[in-house]
């Protein structure tokens, strides 16, 4: 075969930064022959805002609002992973219901997140119907969180010492309330994304990620627990009162699309029984303990699972009010690596144009969290930029 | 095909939805606990800038007058926190539970 | 596996290198010189099975530039190595776990530390029209806050 003539089987297909499959701003390369993906290329940059260098010119108060906005949805994952953050810094205990309440509201803004990337999938999938319905029932998990926190999203709860305000107890029984609610439709939701033919058309066998790439890959969150890999921070590195709140680990070993909502809406139900629990044995007691401005000098690495993932705060403090250095790591930024591979064609599993909203949308992207990575895969980035012979034998 | 059944019901359902600037205004539920539009009160204020030193994104401002170093609240660059709310040792500032602050004009997201 | 037993695995094998130990409930600190860093990583992924990279922090201190992979699962550790400032290169671990790539090349880009044998330290954060050579996370760099798009606090 000649040069012009394999030049003609494989096209690229830029997707994005502004498309309108996708909410948030990304650039998809892909890299095709005929309908088959065969190599994909991220590069999602578009967001970089400069918060880690943002986070050193401001004091230890500040930050926990700067580190709120890093992200919209996981607001509450990161302003949590902070504060446990600075006060690993000090040698201090927390006290135990401000803990209880900072899981309360974690779970509360899992349900929410996951609820809302179910419509945002189902959105992807060409579902609008369910798009709506889960949305309507969203809301109120947000009016819940309202109530609670004073705000439907930035929830601004958490702060370096405990938390901000204290729960009421006709706000626990509204809590109850609803949380018998939304087991009860998420339910139904599981039962809709079971049996539907829609989904399953457009979900089973899409976006493959085997487990040992998912491992190789550093995958975290659901898009790992989806390929039979049973990791969750909340059990390995229990974090708050999680040694104390029993949960389960979701895994499934379908290892696609598929398999991603099914974990995430089992995640739902874990995450309900949670706030249940943390409801009826909340202790009572102060929520806050009242610490000095200036952390000693030290270092500290804190973890929490995020909505998306596991996601690291690391901060160095040198004794004065702003931090040295401060570093964030999202999840999403660790799932991307895997997203290129589920968009890559190998043997008989394909890809089709048409399967990259939901295999993307699978991964629950958030790109203002991940605010700054543009991705070439090290190996196949040169792979194609050097012969195209080479995309081939990668094709077979 | 779960979805059919669910579907036909909510025929007859009243919609989710307010038609909420032109009607329904009072039916918006605003928990007590809302942090909405600040109010400052000048009289119990003594000075001490802790709000400003606190505020995240700049909004409150100290600037010299009669009485010495007082604050002024921007409100178009209020995140609604509600830290200077904390901070503050002679709770002059409150957070209110307006929500509606949009405006055409910024003279009117100043808050003295 | 306990923090203590990968103390004194670490110990054992590896001797006076490996030193300024710190222990945390699940986390494990160390310092190693930058001639032994990937040779440590490669131990304790192929040994440990800490094959999971979480970040790769790195701290500017005026002469040294601080490069800590954090690993691990459960327990992390985190291998500190420093490197001086004017001529900061470090072996690159890509090979023993594929993973660290793109953080090797997010430190390469805010702070200019050089990873030998990362096949590809393009641009990963900056824009494309970022100058060459100017790394925002290095103490140097002056922070210019951006002008206001459309007016001051005070205009209306």
């Amino acid at each position: 075969m000649s040069v012009s003539s394999s030049y003609e089987r494989f096209f690229d297909i830029p997707i994005g930064p502004q498309h309108p499959a996708l909410k948030e701003p990304l650039f998809l390369k892909l890299i095709v022959e005929g309908e088959h993906v065969v190599a994909a290329d991220v590069d999602v940059s578009y967001t970089h805002r400069g918060i880690e260098r943002a986070m050193q010119e401001r004091n230890y108060v500040q930050n926990i609002y700067l580190a709120e906005r890093i992200c919209g949805i996981c607001n509450v994952a990161h302003t949590l992973c902070y504060c446990q953050n600075v006060e690993g810094l000090y040698d201090v205990e927390i006290p135990s219901r401000a803990l209880y309440i900072r899981v309360l509201v974690e779970e509360l803004a899992r349900i929410h997140s996951h609820l809302l990337w179910l419509g945002v999938a189902a959105h992807e999938i060409g579902f609008d119907t369910l798009f709506m319905y889960v949305w309507r029932d969203r809301e109120i998990v947000m009016d819940l969180i309202e109530e609670v926190t004073g705000n439907r999203v930035t929830s601004a709860i958490n702060t370096i010492g405990g938390v901000r305000r204290d729960v009421k107890p006709e706000t626990c029984d509204k809590c109850l309330k609803a949380m018998d609610y939304i087991e009860e439709r998420t339910k139904y939701y599981k039962r809709v994304c079971k049996t539907d033919p829609t989904i399953a058309a457009r979900c089973v066998g899409v976006g493959i990620l085997k487990p040992d790439e998912a491992v190789r890959l550093c995958a975290v969150g659901p898009t790992l627990r989806a390929s039979n890999v049973k990791y969750d921070v909340r059990a390995d590195d229990p974090y708050a009162v999680h040694d104390e709140v029993p949960f389960n680990v979701i895994v499934y070993d379908t290892n696609d699309s598929f398999g991603r909502i099914l974990v995430r809406i089992d995640e739902i139900f874990e995450s309900i029984n949670m706030v249940r629990y943390c409801i009826k044995h909340m202790p009572s007691g102060p929520v806050r303990a009242r610490l000095r401005l200036n952390p000693p000098v030290g270092e500290h690495l804190s973890r929490v699972e995020a909505p998306r993932g596991e996601l690291v705060h690391y901060v160095k403090s040198n004794g004065s009010e702003k931090p040295e250095r401060y570093k964030v790591r999202t999840p999403t930024f660790e799932n991307l690596s895997a997203l290129c591979e589920m968009l890559t064609s190998k043997g008989n599993y394909v890809v089709n144009i048409a399967d990259v909203p939901v295999v993307f949308a699978s991964i629950d992207p958030c790109l203002s969290c991940t605010s700054r990575v543009a991705i070439l895969d090290s190996e196949r980035g040169k792979i194609w930029i050097g012969s195209l012979e080479e995309l081939k034998r990668l094709k077979r | 095909m779960a979805m059919l059944p669910e579907v036909f019901r909510h025929i007859f359902k009243k919609r989710a939805t307010l038609m909420y600037p032109f009607r329904d205004r009072e039916k918006i539920p605003v928990p007590e606990g809302l942090r909405g539009k600040m109010s400052f009160n000048r009289e119990l204020c003594i000075g001490c800038g802790l709000c400003a030193r606190f505020c995240p994104s700049g909004a409150a401002k100290l600037v010299e007058d009669d009485k010495g170093k007082r604050p002024i609240f921007y409100i178009d660059q209020c995140l609604f926190c509600a830290q200077c709310e904390e901070v503050c040792p002679r709770k002059a500032i409150t957070l209110t539970r307006e929500f509606e602050v949009a405006g055409f004009n910024r003279s009117n997201l100043v808050v003295k | 596996m306990k923090e203590e037993e990968v103390v004194s695995k670490l110990k054992e094998v590896f001797g006076d290198k490996v030193s300024e130990f710190k222990i945390a409930p699940r986390r494990v600190y160390f310092h190693i010189p930058p001639e032994h860093y990937k040779e440590v990583v490669k131990f304790l992924a192929e040994k440990f099975g800490f094959i999971h990279i979480q970040t790769i922090t790195s701290t500017d201190f005026g002469k040294e530039i601080e490069v800590m992979p954090h690993l691990g699962r459960g327990l992390t550790v985190s291998v500190r190595t420093r490197v001086p400032k004017d001529k900061p290169v470090v072996d690159s671990i890509v090979d023993v776990m594929p993973g660290a790539s793109f953080h090797e090349r997010e430190v390469h880009d805010l702070l200019g530390v050089e990873f030998k044998g990362n096949p590809n330290l393009n641009r990963i954060l900056l824009s494309e029209d970022w100058p060459e050579g100017v790394h925002p996370l290095r103490k140097e760099s002056q922070l210019t806050p951006p002008k206001p798009i459309r007016g001051g606090v005070n205009e209306c």
